[in-house]
């Protein structure tokens, strides 16, 4: 991979994969959150059924979950994940505009020098191909 | 949605999401793996050690459920974006271009 390639590969995905990043510190707090729920109804349960089958008290520690503090902690995952879509949406809004109104100096070349590596950023398959719901 | 569901599609945010939350998933396995290995050669090796720590049980228990997590949101978000089922418009589409 030469200099050039990993030049216009950093500069395809650098915007999404910090959009992607931000998402993914929005859903980690998400579901560290719901790891807390789910982990106090598993610890629950065992206990529970650790009592009935087998009359043992406490056969793993009880997770209790705080829930006062938990639509705080709801709405800090809120931030990353609309900073995530924000980004997204620059980088999306950015590449149509590009497609649509390119630079001069890919005007006046005919076409972009990079389309024969098939890194093209106006030559994605993704970005002609349709959504699957067909809109 | 359309469009945040468009923004994820074209621009591989949500491929890249997907990928990492999996990652995810068999990080927090390989290291709960680990870490219950590790524990156990350390107490063979020095029966007397008194380590503060939780259960075995509780562990497992706590990687599970993260594990479960991940993968549930990563098939979720999978789910929506390349739904398995194509829909009528793209196979009238389909079936056109092959007419």
């Amino acid at each position: 991979m030469n200099m050039a390639t990993a030049n216009l590969l950093v500069r395809r995905f650098a915007g999404p994969v910090i959009a992607a990043y931000l998402l993914h510190m929005g859903m980690w707090l998400l579901l560290l959150t719901g790891t807390q729920v789910v982990l106090a109804l598993l610890t629950r349960t065992v206990n529970w059924l650790a009592l009935a089958l087998f009359h043992q008290f406490s056969a793993v520690e009880q997770e209790e979950v705080l829930w006062r503090p938990l639509p705080g902690e709801l709405a800090y995952t809120i931030v990353p994940i609309i900073l995530g879509l924000l980004v997204g949406w620059w980088v999306w809004h950015r590449r149509r505009n590009t497609q649509q109104h390119p630079p001069p100096s890919i005007r006046s070349q005919g076409k972009c020098p990079s389309r024969k590596r098939g890194l093209s950023i106006r030559n994605d398959p993704l970005q002609s191909a349709q959504l699957p719901d067909g809109k | 949605m359309r469009m945040i569901r468009e923004i994820l599609l074209t621009e591989y945010i949500g491929a890249i999401l997907i990928a990492v939350l999996i990652a995810d998933a068999l990080s927090t396995l390989i290291t709960t793996v680990v870490a219950q290995i590790s524990l156990h050669v350390e107490l063979r090796r020095n029966p007397a050690l008194d380590l503060h720590r939780l259960s075995p049980t509780y562990s497992l228990l706590d990687a599970f459920s993260r594990i479960a997590l991940y993968l549930i949101s990563a098939y979720l978000i999978a789910r929506w974006l390349y739904p398995a089922k194509p829909t009528e418009s793209r196979t009238a589409a389909q079936s056109s271009e092959g007419a």
